[in-house]
């Protein structure tokens, strides 16, 4: 077990009192394994990305235990979560361009990642190796002329370039465990395509673990290997992603999977679910997707569901297969 | 079947920068941004055209010039095959709305709903209001008195779509309007859409980067590339055939249920500035020809779908 997060809760501070996003959750990640975790806005998704980097905003506090290679990070302070960011933990966000300084070049940035990772692992290099290396990854996430690029500002780059020059940082500090929160919202679908075969490549390559949050379904299933659906800050649904996919258990998995477009006008009415995703100071008593689900009956009202295992991986939370 | 609207020969040049008296004086050399060149379609009247393409390929420009926000720099713009010219602008005016990306931004923020949605009628007229927002599927006596900021993305979407039905137009331009929307809720608009479609018989405009949706939308699709179509046809022909190289890239890139590898096209958009010569696509074209890298290739006609490129030629 390379990741293990236990027993996590996580509050915000709001003027209406205590937010609890995140209660009891466990998540069990292999050394390797890209992980999709989907669900619409507001399930939670970001905040575990937030969790798992400490990075969440200041109002955010959590407890529990996120336990990479052994080490707890919660117990961690400050200084010692700075050595575990960047060569143990990386996070590719939404927008690259918040990534990177805006005043300093593309190539210090790099060159910055190069000498940290050396610092860490003592591994001595000169200004010229350096270089070479910069260069090297940069070629290898497909990017003309790496030299001009190097001495570019990010402003000067599109956003698929920089989405990647962040990536080549990812590739030159080698960490072992990336969290991708919606890394191609912003791109388009050929820079995204572009995207996700160097995440996966890298996967392959550096043996690299992936959290890959997204709220399309069909881009979890192109990427990962498995999949955690997520509704009102629970887990719904994890299993492969080709059983999620083609046998969906959850009503709402089933209910997501039903609203992506794929036939052709006029042959059949889109699917969609009914309502909103409750605010987690309201939520409902019982299961929290019961307002919303088509196969609800009166249990799901008044007790919410464990999360049942099911065969040798899948599991979910749903009353349907007590 | 006539054409609601038709665009022939467009060209759309923007200046890199503004023109100074000095620079006119010395002659200095200008630089234009080709954001669409020699551009026509036609709309039938009815029906719903999808335009796909990547970002800065020319797409929303194309929108724009059609609701005539921007003037083209060159070409021929026909309203129910009458030319528009200065004078009788205003007939595309009164008979097209837009709907935007991000209705956040392109509503209001300070204005209650029910003057956002009356505005294009220039007095208020409940009545009118009241049936624009039921046809939407919004409660007018719930949420007259609110604000954008109040709504959720998806009602505040079905605002923006209600205030550009009020006038009864006969053309819609929606350009990415599910965008920036869940998947759930996207389904949804997509289906409130249809339904106004067959309803009132108008004919949409889609401008959008999702192939999933545009299938789901459209009776035609026009692929465009670097201001450039490249492919124009029967939806079902282009998703299933698909000619052009590019857009058998691009639709390769499209993550499905069906495929775990994507295959997409290497390198980026050319600049708009200073174009490859020959084929606009001929950097990054797997089948690239030697007359691809030299010479413009012209339109043609592949089992009714028209086609730009030599590999047809």
């Amino acid at each position: 077990m390379f990741l293990e997060i236990k027993n996590l809760k996580v509050t915000y501070k709001t003027v209406n009192g205590l937010s609890t996003v995140l209660n009891n959750f466990e998540l069990p990640l292999n050394s390797g394994d890209i992980v999709s975790i989907v669900g619409e806005s507001g399930s939670g998704k970001s905040t575990l990305g937030g969790a798992i980097t400490r990075l969440l905003p200041p109002s955010g506090n959590e407890s529990g235990e996120i336990i990479i290679d052994g080490k707890n990070i919660l117990a961690l302070n400050e200084m010692e979560m700075t050595g575990m960011r960047g060569t143990t933990i990386f996070m590719i966000f939404q927008n690259p361009l918040n990534s990177l300084n805006p005043v300093k070049t593309v190539g210090f940035q790099l060159s910055e990642a190069v000498k940290i990772r050396s610092e860490r692992n003592n591994e001595n290099l000169t200004e010229e190796q350096i270089k070479n290396e910069i260069i090297s990854s940069l070629t290898s996430v497909r990017l003309p002329d790496p030299e001009q690029i190097m001495r570019r500002y990010p402003h000067e780059l599109s956003g698929g370039q920089v989405q990647r020059v962040v990536i080549s940082m990812a590739l030159i500090l080698k960490p072992k465990l990336l969290i991708a929160d919606e890394p191609t919202t912003a791109l388009d679908v050929t820079i995204q395509a572009q995207v996700i075969n160097l995440l996966k490549e890298l996967n392959k390559k550096i043996h690299m673990s992936i959290i890959f949050i997204t709220h399309d379904l069909s881009l979890a299933y192109v990427i990962s290997n498995k999949v955690m659906v997520m509704y009102a800050g629970r887990i719904m649904e994890l299993n492969n992603t080709d059983d999620v996919v083609k046998k969906s258990m959850h009503p709402y998995t089933t209910a997501l999977l039903k609203s992506v477009p794929v036939d052709y006008k006029g042959n059949s009415r889109l699917y969609y679910i009914p309502g909103a995703p409750p605010s987690f100071f309201n939520l409902p008593k019982g299961c929290k997707f019961n307002p919303r689900c088509d196969k609800v009956f009166e249990k799901c009202r008044v007790e919410e569901p464990t999360l049942l295992s099911l065969g040798s991986e899948g599991k979910v939370r749903c009353w349907l297969y007590e | 079947m006539s054409n609601i609207i038709s665009l022939v020969n467009i060209k759309k040049y923007y200046l890199t920068e503004q023109k100074q008296l000095l620079d006119i004086i010395f002659r200095k050399k200008v630089f234009y941004v080709k954001a669409l060149d020699d551009v026509s379609i036609d709309i039938e009247s009815g029906t719903i055209l999808a335009v796909v393409g990547e970002s800065g390929s020319g797409k929303s420009t194309m929108g724009k010039i059609i609701s005539t926000i921007e003037n083209p720099t060159s070409g021929e713009m026909y309203f129910e095959n009458t030319k528009i010219t200065k004078k009788n602008i205003n007939t595309i005016r009164k008979n097209t709305s837009m709907v935007f990306q991000n209705p956040y931004t392109s509503l209001n923020p300070r204005m209650k709903i029910k003057s956002i949605v009356t505005e294009p009628l220039g007095k208020f007229n409940e009545k009118e209001v009241r049936r624009s927002l039921s046809l939407v599927g919004l409660d007018y006596d719930e949420i007259k008195n609110k604000e954008p900021r109040e709504l959720s993305g998806g009602q505040i979407q079905r605002v923006a779509i209600a205030r550009s039905l009020i006038r009864i137009p006969k053309l819609l331009i929606l350009d990415e309007p599910t965008s920036a929307l869940d998947e759930s809720i996207q389904a949804q608009i997509l289906n409130l859409l249809l339904d106004i479609q067959s309803k009132y018989k108008l004919s949409y405009m889609f401008v959008t980067h999702n192939i999933g949706v545009a299938k789901y939308i459209s009776d035609k699709i026009v692929v465009i590339y670097a201001g450039k179509i490249v492919e124009y046809g029967k939806t079902r022909d282009i998703i299933e055939n698909p000619k052009h190289p590019y857009t058998q890239l691009l639709i390769s890139s499209v993550p499905d249920f069906n495929k775990k590898e994507l295959k997409p096209p290497t390198g980026d958009v050319p600049s708009l500035i200073d174009l490859p010569k020959g084929c606009r696509f001929s950097d990054r074209c797997p089948k690239v020809m030697d007359i691809c890298r030299t010479e413009e290739p012209k339109f043609v006609d592949v089992n009714g779908v028209k086609v730009l490129c030599w590999l047809y030629g």
